[in-house]
């Protein structure tokens, strides 16, 4: 075993590395942190929903995922307590909310067909939403109230980790083919800045809108099932309330296009009237890297461990992702290793390691 | 085995044509396709994923070597639905084009006078099109003298999952127009219905949110192909005509006929 500790470079600042210098030196190892940009940088994960919603996504993710998201928001919990206070992450486990317009209702019907567990979701009418949400009420007659899923505020999570971590940061762009000759192990975390060494990622736009709105409150996230705009719009601490996200076949996250924020503001405005006169604080866009099957993968090449294509999945499976960087690097097994070093890559007919213990 | 399903000189393997949109990952569509094997793709061309930076995608669909149709999916009239032609004939180097202009934006009804102004236009710039419709027959007339030799009428509003409204305008269709390709597009919801449209003699049928939404969509794109070559099969076979009383296909010998009367 070696639990003795290592030299340990992670690259990329968002919450998949994050994560992993957290988990990691935690158990010891010394850890430093290189990021090209300014910390915190705007990237993928700085833009993100902060949805912890695993069944929600069950169109994004198979069945076999939703464990592993379970356990992903138990981990939020735990890091939101060793914080301190809930007001460092906005951490919220109040269940999340899909609604659909009346002429769209078969939409929230073939969701459920897709959810084999009827215990995690309860049918909602006029009057219970009218308890949950009741600002909401009275534009949907229907819905479905997904109990186990939670939120955070990504920015704030990301800034309160990086203030409670103690570990080096370099600002420099990293080379983990360089890096690996100085460090024990590097944790390659670049999302889609890692393409051109791993040509099966690629980039999918999303797009999104933060405004402010004073008249309108929102205990848990609402997903609005529309047949061409699945979205969702989540409650923030000041009135503030985010809505995403497109999904755009292109790794040009340069611009937002009239025709995407027009398909955003518009599910907004017919959220509630109030939006009409809600305040625009941040109009963004970031590129979720993704595989073939849009799912994340542990990349084992020698003392490199890529760990990559989070896709919608960012916040919700980062920290079991790094949990089980953790393990392996300890040479010890963990539950979800294999969820996501266990397909093996296209073209690619080796069997997937997991056991590093002669790597380094 | 039924002849093959030939368009503009090329051969197509299946007359099943999958649509590629909404599923849960690109590799999701890879297995409905490898289960399915369609002859035919369609493709829906965002202006924004056409440039290069989209081109990964584009590299997975091309990947399958399957003919593509890229669609106008969203275009709401003749001038939009040129731009887009002309780009999807830049990305897939093909010059077919399913002609789709949209005139109801909550139902996706198609707009028919659009559709014959951008048919025409598009007919002119060369293109080969596919143009998706309602079942109206004079509207199918209009696009056939336009020089339209494949006609694609909607079963039910796209997505929906209805199946055949009318069969009856589906039947005239195909009786009006008999060496015209004609290919169900847009309202299949279920095997079944694929084959209903195959037994009325289609030649084609066009599906997609039925696969991509399904829970499998790899064993959902399996079972329409499969629907689809029985559907075939059977119109080909002669169907036999329906009547109003049972008639036993075995003879009762014990039973004289004069005495089923009572």
């Amino acid at each position: 075993m070696s639990n003795t500790a290592k030299r340990i470079a992670v690259i990329g600042a968002g919450i998949m590395g994050l994560c992993a210098v957290r988990e990691l030196s935690r158990s010891g190892h010394e850890v430093v942190l290189y990021e090209k940009n300014h910390l915190p940088a705007r990237n993928a994960s700085y833009m993100a929903g902060g949805m912890l919603a695993p069944y929600s996504e069950i169109e994004h993710m198979p069945r076999d995922w939703i464990e592993a998201g379970l356990e992903g928001i138990r981990i939020w919990e735990r890091i939101t307590h060793d914080l301190g206070r809930a007001a460092q992450t906005e951490f919220e486990r109040a269940g999340s909310l899909l609604v659909a317009h009346d002429e769209d209702r078969y939409i929230l019907e073939r969701f459920q067909n897709h959810l084999t567990d009827s215990a995690v979701f309860e049918h909602v009418d006029t009057t219970k939403i009218m308890q949950l949400e009741p600002q909401i009420a009275e534009r949907f007659s229907g819905g479905l109230l997904l109990k186990e899923e939670a939120h955070l505020h990504p920015q704030k999570t990301i800034e309160a980790m990086l203030k409670d971590m103690d570990f080096e940061q370099r600002h420099e762009i990293a080379d983990p083919k360089q890096l690996q000759q100085e460090y024990d192990y590097v944790i390659d975390c670049r999302g889609y800045g890692a393409e051109k060494e791993d040509y099966a990622l690629r980039g999918v736009k999303g797009e999104l809108v933060i405004v402010r709105n004073k008249e309108f409150y929102l205990r848990r996230p609402v997903r609005l099932m529309h047949p061409r705009y699945p979205l969702y719009v989540v409650p923030r601490k000041g009135n503030i309330f985010m809505i995403g996200a497109t999904m755009i076949e292109t790794a040009n996250s340069e611009f937002v296009s009239v025709r995407s924020s027009l398909e955003l503001l518009s599910a907004l405005y017919s959220l509630h009237p109030t939006f009409g006169d809600a305040q625009i604080v941040d109009i963004a866009a970031g590129l979720r890297p993704a595989y073939s099957n849009n799912l994340p993968r542990i990349r084992v090449k020698g003392n490199v461990l890529g760990c990559n294509g989070l896709f919608r999945h960012g916040f919700l499976l980062a920290p079991i992702m790094a949990e089980c960087v953790e393990h392996m690097i300890n040479g010890k097994d963990h539950k979800y290793t294999t969820l996501f070093t266990g397909a093996p890559d296209e073209g690619d007919n080796q069997r997937p390691r997991t056991d590093l213990r002669s790597a380094a | 085995m039924s002849k093959a399903l030939h368009i503009d000189g090329t051969i197509l393997k299946s007359r099943l044509f999958l649509g590629t949109a909404g599923y849960p990952s690109p590799e999701a569509l890879k297995n409905a396709i490898a289960a399915s094997k369609p002859g035919l793709l369609t493709v829906s061309l965002r202006r924004e994923s056409a440039s290069g930076e989209g081109q990964k995608f584009w590299d997975i669909i091309k990947s399958f070597n399957i003919p593509v149709l890229p669609n106008t999916a969203g275009c709401h009239g003749a001038a939009q639905a040129i731009t887009t032609a002309e780009m999807a004939r830049e990305v897939f180097d093909t010059s077919w084009i399913k002609l789709e202009v949209i005139g109801d934006d909550y139902t996706l009804q198609p707009d028919p006078f659009g559709l014959v102004e951008a048919a025409e236009a598009l007919i002119n710039k060369g293109f080969k099109v596919f143009p998706y419709m309602t079942d109206d027959m004079v509207l199918a007339e209009r696009l056939v003298d336009l020089g339209c030799d494949i006609l694609m009428p909607w079963g039910a509003p796209i997505g929906s999952g209805r199946g055949l409204n009318n069969p009856f305008a589906l039947k005239a269709l195909r009786a009006r127009f008999p060496t015209k390709t004609l290919v169900v597009d847009a309202g299949i919801g279920a095997p079944s219905h694929a084959a209903a449209a195959m037994e009325l003699g289609y030649d084609a049928v066009l599906l997609n949110t039925a696969v991509s939404k399904s829970a499998d969509p790899a064993a959902m794109a399996g079972a329409f192909a499969k629907a689809i070559d029985a559907g075939r099969e059977g119109y080909l076979s002669g169907l036999i005509a329906q009547q109003e009383t049972a008639s036993a296909s075995t003879p009762m010998i014990d039973r004289p006929f004069w005495h089923q009367e009572g």
